[in-house]
């Protein structure tokens, strides 16, 4: 408790001159195709993605996306998505194991269709109240540590697939 | 327009001919030029290095120099910004403030209260534009590649209003040269690696002319490219200064 | 102990085919940033970047003690650590009660600043770096050589060679696939059987009394949710007020690390998994001293996200390690001598002071202008890189000074012109001794012939 009072002593003591409270950011204007964006880069970060209409088969759509050979896939729930990014929100309290997420070798993440937002600055916004751990997921595991070749695939994810479903 | 000309303390030396061009280029403009600035020096040398106390007296000359006149007109922009970003700190009287608002880098002066953004003149070559650090990213002379800006600004202007010039694109547009002052002698071998990037980056694109408004980093890299060490390419490069240039191409 | 910065920069670049690779490596990167960071609104959130983190500073106290609250509340334990030394003892106590001998870490510098895996390692703990690159350089007994990429100064086929020696792969196999994938396996297993999980964090909540944390691997979430224990290792100027904050910083962090939009993992983390611990280990180790410091304090804004470091042509030609600090680079060169300023002195003095770091980094930190600070401060305390306070000493006295200089002058040109290239271009000059010839002096100077014109009295 020494430490705790004395670094607070030594902030306090510090006197930096008050500064602006920033101002909340604005909602982007929704005119962007935002599915489209969405889509378009979550490829670009080496996930892929698809819409399940209502008349298909959510297991054929996965399937589709996978191509053939054997599969082990791990489907989690979403919250949403995020256009800029290719995130999509996913919540423990959706989960059994947090680590699901990190051990999925084949993820898929099945997101209410309609739920996506423009930028971070919304997605914040739209974390649950009160949530003891979440996570903005984008594509699938990766490093560039060696010679910054790109390896997907790194220690969680090698697949990461986003379906939208009602 | 009456003007001074401030000529910095190692161009008055080491590059006579810069300032020769700035003379002839400014009258040819019109200008009533006075050589009466006394001052060799504004002190950036040492306040770069940290040396603050050994600046003030030649800072303090300087600014005292520049009170006399309305404008003032540098051949370098790593002076200027010297001039408009540290006088007023550097001197003690009310003269920091007023150097700082009279002074000049040539091409800005030409672009900016001249009001020429382009002369006519003839440079059928190929051209390497280097815009020092100082004029580019301290006086914002330029655009910058970090700020997703085009190559820009006044020297970009003077030179693409050249008939017959052709600028050479770059792998990187605004990169440093390596000078960095102090640090040219205090880092030498990072210095010259700098410096030779930048030569290969030219040479590799062609250029037959590397002119730049600020007589330092010229200074620097006409020194790497002579050496024995550097590839033959570069020793064709013909350095200019920007004044040197627009002379010549406006004869 | 960064006293040599030019001599290991020196070298660094005697290899010049491998610092010319070094340079493009990162320039690479650099460019992805400035794709990455194409937006309309980019300045904006710079400016609101820097906004947040200025609130967050000067508000420093009362956010964390609202962090403070609120992760107590959902069942996170809260350490304060006054210094490295106080926190690796924090660390080490937790580990020792649980039994602990084998801990799986994700990135995080400030573990490194503390010093904490030869702490623990001295005590019989076991830390493995469980980032790829973090990995390589633990595994070659290095330090990161970058704080974003810490394995950047190795090629493949140096990495194919360690991974033979420590995992088996083919004596000849240098392919990144092939690399790893064998670490895969190997760090899989480390971080799913260790005693415990330690992760940095990129940012903390006030608001939500939650951890941020951001991996491309997904190596932080691997440990911290398999571990009984997982410890957090955080500064104090980590913190930001509220999440609308976060929202600004995730934006700007991966675009101007490695050029992404966000990394693959991000990590929002209030309270620990049920049947687990989770604590928080709150590091001052100097920052509460830099923040009351003006004219330095602007540097705990910093991110970490090494966009300085990218963009900086000193940084790419010398190799982290030759900063001989933690943090390397351009903000390493501002962050090291509030450490210590004797043993960093050379830092602020390897820069162009050229700007493009500050015009990267985007919490809008003017980095050349605390070079400048630190030079003059360096200056103030006599401790001045060798020779340079008598150079200058003596050069202010002429330039300050009309006669002197033109007499000075007359005798330089006169050297330049009539001395045998030999004696002036030594070992001893480092104008010449690196490759760069002695300027062409001229007969007259331009005083010279402006009086000889009439021109001038």
């Amino acid at each position: 408790m020494i430490a705790r009072a004395e670094i607070l002593a030594a902030i306090r003591a510090a006197e930096v001159p008050p500064a602006p409270t920033p101002a909340p950011v604005p909602d982007a204007a929704d005119a962007a195709d935002l599915l489209q964006q969405f889509r378009s880069t979550l490829e670009s970060v080496g996930g892929a993605s698809a819409v399940c209409e209502p008349m298909q088969v959510f297991e054929e759509v996965v399937y589709t996306l996978l191509g053939p050979g054997r599969h082990a896939v791990v489907v989690l729930p979403g919250r949403f998505a995020v256009a800029e990014n290719g995130a999509v929100y996913v919540d423990a309290d959706d989960l059994t194991n947090r680590a699901d997420v990190v051990l999925a070798t084949e993820l898929v993440l099945v997101v209410p269709t309609g739920a996506i937002v423009a930028t971070m600055h919304e997605a914040v916004r739209r974390l649950p109240a009160g949530s003891r751990c979440g996570w903005f997921l984008s594509g699938p595991s990766k490093t560039a540590d060696i010679e910054q070749a790109l390896v997907i695939g790194a220690q969680g994810a090698k697949t990461l697939l986003v379906v939208f479903r009602d | 327009m009456r003007v001074a000309l401030a000529v910095p303390c190692y161009v008055d030396q080491l590059r006579p001919e810069a300032a020769r061009a700035t003379l002839v280029l400014l009258e040819r403009l019109g200008c009533k030029v006075s050589l009466a600035f006394d001052a060799p020096c504004c002190g950036q040398p040492m306040n770069n290095a940290g040396a603050v106390a050994d600046a003030r007296a030649a800072a303090t000359n300087w600014a005292a120099s520049a009170g006399v006149f309305d404008v003032v007109v540098m051949p370098s922009g790593s002076c200027t910004h010297h001039v408009r970003h540290h006088l007023p700190g550097l001197v003690d009287n009310d003269r920091g403030n007023h150097a700082a608002q009279v002074t000049f880098e040539l091409c800005e002066f030409i672009t900016g209260p001249l009001g020429m953004a382009h002369l006519p003149g003839r440079f059928p070559h190929r051209v390497a534009m280097h815009l020092g650090c100082h004029a580019q990213r301290g006086l914002r002379l330029g655009g910058s590649s970090e700020l997703h800006q085009p190559v820009s600004g006044p020297m970009h202007s003077l030179l693409c209003g050249l008939e017959g010039l052709t600028l050479v694109p770059l792998d990187r547009v605004d990169e440093c040269c390596g000078f960095g002052g102090s640090f040219a002698v205090g880092e030498p071998e990072l210095s010259v690696a700098m410096g030779r990037s930048r030569l290969a980056d030219y040479t590799s694109h062609q250029a037959e002319v590397l002119v730049s408004s600020d007589p330092s980093c010229l200074l620097h890299l006409e020194g790497v490219a002579r050496s024995p060490l550097v590839l033959s390419a570069a020793k064709d490069l013909r350095t200019m200064h920007i004044a040197e240039l627009l002379e010549e191409a406006t004869r | 102990m960064s006293a040599g910065h030019p001599e290991a920069a020196a070298a660094f670049l005697n290899d010049s085919e491998r610092a010319a690779w070094h340079d493009q490596a990162l320039w690479f990167v650099r460019q992805r940033r400035d794709r990455a960071t194409d937006l309309p609104e980019w300045e904006a959130l710079r400016d609101r970047a820097a906004e947040l983190k200025a609130y967050a500073m000067a508000n420093l106290a009362g956010l964390l003690e609202a962090f403070e609250t609120r992760a107590t509340a959902s069942g996170v334990t809260v350490h304060w650590a006054r210094d490295a030394k106080e926190h690796n003892r924090i660390v080490f106590d937790l580990l020792r009660q649980r039994s602990a001998t084998r801990v799986a870490k994700s990135k995080s510098m400030l573990t490194e600043e503390c010093q904490l895996n030869p702490y623990l390692a001295a005590r019989g703990i076991e830390v493995v770096d469980t980032d790829l690159g973090e990995r390589i350089v633990q595994l070659a007994g290095e330090a990161p050589s970058h704080i974003v990429l810490p394995a950047i100064h190795w090629k493949k086929e140096e990495v194919g060679t360690l991974f033979h020696t420590h995992f088996g792969t083919p004596a000849d196999e240098s392919s990144p696939d092939a690399l790893a994938a064998a670490a895969r396996e190997h760090l899989r297993e480390v971080l799913l059987h260790a005693d415990a999980a330690i992760t940095g964090a990129n940012a903390m909540v006030a608001g939500t009394g939650g951890v941020v944390i951001c991996t491309n691997e997904g190596n932080a979430d691997l440990g911290m949710h398999s571990a009984p224990i997982h410890i957090v290792s955080v500064g104090i100027e980590k913190i930001v007020a509220t999440l609308d904050d976060l929202g600004v910083l995730l934006r700007v962090l991966a675009r101007s690390a490695t050029g992404q939009p966000i990394t693959a993992y991000t990590t929002h983390i209030t309270a620990p998994r049920p049947g687990a611990e989770m604590h928080v280990v709150l590091v001052d180790n100097g920052r509460s001293a830099r923040l009351a410091d003006p004219e330095f304090r602007s540097a705990l804004h910093c991110i970490r996200c090494g966009a300085c470091l990218n963009t900086c042509p000193v940084y790419r030609r010398s190799g982290g390690h030759s900063y001989q600090y933690s943090i390397a680079g351009p903000i390493g060169a501002i962050l090291a001598p509030a450490v210590d300023l004797d043993a960093h002195r050379a830092l602020p003095f390897a820069s162009t002071l050229c700007g493009s770091c500050k015009d990267v980094c985007p919490v809008r930190i003017d980095i050349p202008v605390q070079l400048l600070a630190w030079r003059g401060r360096i200056a103030s305390a006599n401790a001045l890189p060798k020779g340079y306070a008598a150079i200058f000493a003596r050069l202010g006295g002429i330039v300050a000074d009309r006669t002197r200089f033109e007499s000075a002058g007359r005798w330089a040109r006169r050297a330049l012109r009539f001395l045998p290239p030999a004696l002036l271009a030594g070992r001893w000059n480092p104008w010449t001794r690196a490759g760069r010839e002695l300027p062409l002096a001229p007969a007259q100077s331009f005083r010279e012939w402006a009086r000889r014109e009439g021109r001038v009295e």
